[in-house]
């Protein structure tokens, strides 16, 4: 036990040859290291565009990129699609997590819905969410309901999969735990079932989190007019290459923000699984 | 009085190869601040027996029949398992708190109740950890803790020294003995080591191999409180030998080792 008492300032177990230390934490390192590459990439980008070795048309310079980004800021373009692609993401990702985990953790809990519900999941979850598209779009109309559906379809099947397979998992005993403390529904869905399934279920997240990205995007493109897949499409309609180049890269932000945010979010709440 | 009465109780549950019987024909009876040990080869259904009289199963022939408590109710139990029974995503406290937790008690005066006790056992520097910070001994006490707190009046151990070292057993018989000392309840304990069934019991039921019967109940004459350095008296020996003698046919023919 005495191990892993705090160790007391100045005595001899904390003394450590100081070269043996490393100079910054590995992850940190790392970021430096990723940063570099893209940096590189990015200047050598500039000097063949430069040198005429790269045809600016196609490839408009980073500067002129990020002048272009600027700019989009500026007049509110950026921000207002942004906020559209997000309302988008956030209300179909909510809806569907929230009704894939419900599904997942009762699929898990019973065996004869798991038997009917199975087939029908193995079925549609394949299936590339937006060729769905054009027949929700002939149930809900072309508004919005019918993009967020899509949406939401998206977050769903990942997060009842992985939920699903999440609540399998769960060890027997702690339900004899349970049971034997006299354990509650509400109880056993809050103190044992969502805890022990958490890690898997975030791990369905993750893909969630991916998929509602792509499926946004891409519902954008096809069937809207505001977001960052329309401007994504309106920058090629109007052959504004520079634009084009700008709204990728905030899609390129928006997936690594996402990714390193639900990264965090599953260390913080996943503490026992550090 | 606490208590309870197996009467001609048996388990058998289907499987692809038509039933098996887990337990045969059980009928015994244990009231009072005892402590029965049921000892036998492993697959004898010691621990079906347990989950039997814990509830969690039912017994497909013959009854269980509980004193009933002061509220007229069965009498509550408290489990305590061989690993992993204790929830990697709870702090210690809140894992020793959960049953005080289910009985509806509020968190401040829960853990303040869990606190007390892990304070008594020496565990409350570890109060803020997850189980996965602790040696699998700790998780152990952890365990007997949280079976303690409840409140229970009935203590159901399924083989909770089994996974671990000698010496860190030796020392968990001893602090589970100083714990009952002083707040004495009735206790099954389930185990595979005849030693240990001896040292802590006031009887030791044998049990035969599948289906699990109770072949012998033999009384342990040693005073209480116990100190672990008994084992070395005659008595004890003998006991464990003539024990030994019930387990041995099964334990042969398991390994088929011939007689």
């Amino acid at each position: 036990m005495a191990h892993l008492a705090p160790p007391r300032e100045g005595s001899p177990t904390t003394v450590v040859d100081p070269r043996l230390r490393p100079q910054r934490p590995a992850s940190a390192n790392r970021w430096w290291g990723n940063a570099s590459v893209i940096v590189g990439a990015l200047v050598c980008w500039e000097v063949l565009v430069f040198l005429g070795l790269l045809p600016g048309l196609y490839f408009p310079p980073p500067t002129s990129i990020a002048r272009k980004l600027v700019e989009l800021f500026a007049d509110g373009t950026l921000p207002r699609n942004i906020g559209m692609t997000l309302y988008r993401m956030a209300v179909g990702l909510l809806i569907g997590m929230g009704l894939g985990f419900l599904s997942g953790v009762a699929m898990g809990r019973s065996e004869p819905l798991r038997r009917i519900a199975d087939p029908i999941v193995g079925a549609i979850y394949p299936i590339p969410k937006i060729a769905i598209l054009p027949l929700v779009m002939i149930f809900l109309g072309i508004g919005e309901s019918s993009k967020l559906f899509v949406v939401a379809l998206a977050a769903f099947f990942p997060m009842l999969i992985s939920t699903l397979a999440g609540v399998l998992q769960i060890p027997s005993i702690y339900f004899e735990v349970a049971a034997n403390y006299g354990t509650g529904r509400k109880d056993l869905l809050k103190r044992v079932i969502l805890p022990a399934s958490l890690p898997t279920v975030l791990g369905g997240f993750r893909i969630a989190l991916n998929s509602v990205i792509h499926v946004t995007i891409a519902v954008e493109v096809v069937a809207a007019v505001t977001g960052l897949g329309a401007l994504v499409w309106f920058s090629w309609e109007t052959f504004d290459v520079e634009e084009l180049y700008a709204t990728l890269v905030v899609i390129a932000v928006l997936g690594i923000v996402s990714t390193y945010g639900v990264n965090r979010l599953s260390r913080k709440l996943v503490p026992w699984r550090a | 009085m606490t208590g309870f009465v197996c009467e001609s109780v048996g388990f058998s549950y289907p499987t692809a190869d038509g039933w098996i019987t887990a337990l045969g024909d059980v009928s015994f009876e244990a009231s009072g601040h005892e402590i029965v040990s049921v000892v036998g080869p492993s697959g004898c259904g010691k621990t079906t027996l347990l989950k039997l009289v814990a509830g969690l199963l039912q017994p497909t022939s013959g009854a269980i029949r509980f004193t009933p408590g002061e509220n007229g109710d069965r009498p509550r139990n408290a489990l305590v398992f061989q690993d992993h029974g204790i929830f990697p995503w709870l702090k210690v406290v809140d894992n020793v708190a959960f049953g005080l937790e289910m009985q509806g008690v509020g968190l401040i005066e829960r853990r303040g109740r869990a606190m007390e006790f892990l304070d008594r056992i020496g565990l409350a520097d570890f109060a803020d950890r997850h189980p996965h910070e602790l040696s699998v001994g700790m998780r152990q006490r952890v365990g007997i803790a949280r079976a303690y707190v409840s409140q229970h009046p009935i203590l159901l151990l399924d083989e909770p020294f089994g996974a671990l070292d000698a010496q860190t057993r030796l020392l968990l018989q001893e602090e589970l003995l100083g714990i009952w000392q002083e707040d004495q309840k009735l206790a099954l304990f389930v185990t595979h080591d005849i030693e240990e069934a001896i040292l802590l019991g006031d009887r030791v039921l044998v049990m035969s191999g599948r289906p699990g019967q109770v072949v012998e109940e033999v009384p342990v004459p040693l005073p209480r409180p116990r100190a672990l350095a008994a084992p070395d008296r005659p008595e004890i020996t003998e006991m464990k030998w003539h024990i030994w003698h019930h387990l041995e046919k099964e334990a042969r023919r398991q390994l088929s080792i011939p007689d």
